[in-house]
């Protein structure tokens, strides 16, 4: 996992393996968020979209957007529900890694992963702005996030997702970046404000 | 009152033996002090401890996977106490345990036991909310109502006393006005021997607590930490694993063992429990029959905020005999739980001749507990 990502851009992409793994859609995210109440922050597929599309790794010019820190919240919620929800293809993705290593194989070998990593790789490619990453690393991703989604799916996974989120935004000691956030202008951060900075 | 938990899960089986304070069942609480635990993980792993053990295991386990998830870095290694987890790669994981036994853990079994884990200390965390609940159900009481209370207490004595001052020389003008040349005593002079002194003996024993709201506070159990960083580690636990004291041999099939000290009576006025105060094994499968059926089904409503706690009593059959909300909002949130209706099947059937009691808790983070109650 690219570490020291705003978390727009962490969410996106734990919502980007999802769909990956488990052809998670808008339709099934709304849904959810209407379940849980959160309509307000995803009513529609075109606030959903606005909300991934700030990402700062996305393509075109949305990524400025800012995502303050109920919508955060309501996401990285949406998120651990999903998890929990596709827990068991989750599972059973790790159980098949677990199997092709003990036999010494790559993971991209089963079909289960191979095409989860082959879906991810193709998503973040067409989506994000840095898609000259080599398929490898992106292989290395997509596993790091099913990791991730799988802990998210345990009953504690809403609390360590956000707190991964918030530990995520701050710069590790030896990092596995694969994509560079775009550059902030330094003039936005400079700017006085009444507020404190609800961007996350 | 003691019980024993069990959570399970595809590759690891935790069973703890939790204290339910006396009144804690009155205020549909949970248990709120482990006493000792048996954790198994897959075939190599069997550990058991202290409530100590089991709290320096749980928040080894979160902070390991807290600095796992948080940069992905190989190895990742926390130490709590003496447990320490080290990552070897995503896949495999150490587990270097008190007496010097390392496990090498796949992640599905890491998994596993965070999940157990997870489920047992959402047990154990209603603590500062059960505090906080009698303390505000204290200070609801009105101030005429504690003066009143008061009052009463005091008239109450007060008539006690005089009682007990006056009562003596009534008695004495009965006894007086009859033959006051007879032998003081009518009984016959050989006392009955201590024989039979046992079968008074197993009179519910009383409580061991007060429920006194400051009894509450000084537990040892620290309730559930606030997200991150590292607490100072407790000091060596008092009991090491040296020689496990030896296990019944039907244990773990055994979700709920008979209470060790005997249940008071008093507790539960739950009329269904008084049939049932035998022991009565229930089955591990259909603790995780009942479990997937919730599992599959419990979808929160959005406003719910906290947890549903039922009582379930099962039929041999397998089928729903009654549910009971036990808190306010499992009332309030019945109809939008996946109860079923009465005679519906919950579980394959399980033999005997009695119901068994389960105890549902439907959490609004979509998880669901099901464990044996007696």
């Amino acid at each position: 996992m690219a570490s020291s990502l705003p978390i727009k851009a962490q969410i996106d992409l734990i919502l980007l393996s999802l769909e990956a793994l488990a052809q998670v859609g808008s339709a099934e995210i709304l849904t959810l968020a209407e379940a849980m109440g959160f309509e307000a922050y995803l009513p529609d597929r075109v606030g959903l979209w606005r909300l991934r599309q700030s990402s700062p790794l996305r393509r075109g010019r949305h990524g400025r957007r800012k995502l303050d820190v109920d919508e955060a919240r309501a996401l990285a919620l949406i998120c651990s529900r999903l998890a929990q929800q596709h827990q068991q293809t989750i599972r059973t993705a790790i159980e098949r890694w677990q199997q092709q290593t003990s036999q010494g194989r790559p993971p991209h070998l089963e079909p289960i992963l191979g095409d989860y990593i082959d879906r991810f790789t193709s998503l973040y490619q067409e989506r994000m702005a840095d898609n000259s990453s080599d398929g490898s690393k992106l292989a290395q991703l997509a596993l790091d996030l099913l990791v991730d989604l799988f802990f998210y799916s345990t009953p504690q996974g809403a609390r360590r997702l956000w707190i991964t989120l918030l530990e995520r935004t701050t710069p590790a000691p030896p990092s596995l970046s694969l994509v560079e956030p775009e550059p902030v202008p330094a003039s936005a951060l400079e700017l006085p404000t009444l507020f404190p900075p609800s961007d996350v | 009152m003691s019980t024993t938990l069990s959570y399970s899960q595809p590759t690891c089986q935790l069973d703890v033996a939790a204290e339910f304070l006396p009144f804690s069942q009155k205020l549909r609480r949970a248990p709120v002090r482990s006493l000792h635990f048996t954790l198994a993980v897959a075939e190599k792993l069997s550990f058991e401890g202290n409530d100590r053990q089991l709290y320096q295991l749980k928040t080894l386990v979160n902070e390991y996977i807290e600095a796992f998830l948080s940069h992905h870095q190989t190895p990742t290694e926390v130490t709590i106490d003496s447990f320490v987890l080290r990552s070897r790669s995503p896949l495999e994981h150490e587990l270097h345990l008190p007496d010097g036994r390392v496990v090498l853990l796949q992640l599905t079994e890491l998994y596993d036991l965070v999940t157990v884990l997870d489920d047992w200390s959402a047990v154990m965390e209603p603590l500062p909310e059960l505090v906080e609940r009698a303390q505000s159900i204290l200070a609801q009481i009105p101030i005429w109502a504690k003066s009143a209370a008061v009052a009463v207490g005091v008239v109450a004595a007060f008539t006690l006393v005089t009682q007990r001052w006056l009562m003596p020389p009534a008695s004495m003008v009965v006894t007086s006005g009859e033959e006051p040349n007879l032998p003081p005593l009518a009984m016959p002079s050989p006392l009955p021997e201590p024989a039979e002194t046992p079968q008074l003996a197993p009179l519910p024993s009383p409580p061991p607590a007060a429920p006194e709201t400051s009894t509450l506070v000084p537990l040892p159990s620290p309730p559930e930490m606030p997200p991150p960083r590292i607490v100072p580690a407790p000091p060596p636990p008092p009991v090491a694993q040296k020689a496990p004291p030896p296990q019944p041999p039907d244990q773990n099939n055994v979700v709920v063992q008979a209470p060790a000290d005997g249940a008071p009576a008093g507790i539960e006025p739950d009329p269904i429990i008084t049939p049932l105060a035998e022991t009565t094994p229930i089955p591990a499968i259909t603790l995780r029959e009942v479990k997937t059926y919730f599992q599959d089904r419990w979808r929160p409503p959005a406003s719910l905020d906290t947890s549903l706690e039922y009582r379930i009593v099962l039929n041999p059959d397998g089928t729903l005999a009654q549910a009971l909300p036990l808190n306010g909002a499992a009332v309030r949130f019945i109809d939008r739980t996946p109860i079923p209706l009465r005679e519906s099947p919950l579980a394959s059937p399980f033999g005997g001749d009695r119901p068994i009691l389960l105890r549902l808790v439907l959490m609004p983070s979509g998880s669901v507990q099901v464990f044996g109650e007696n």
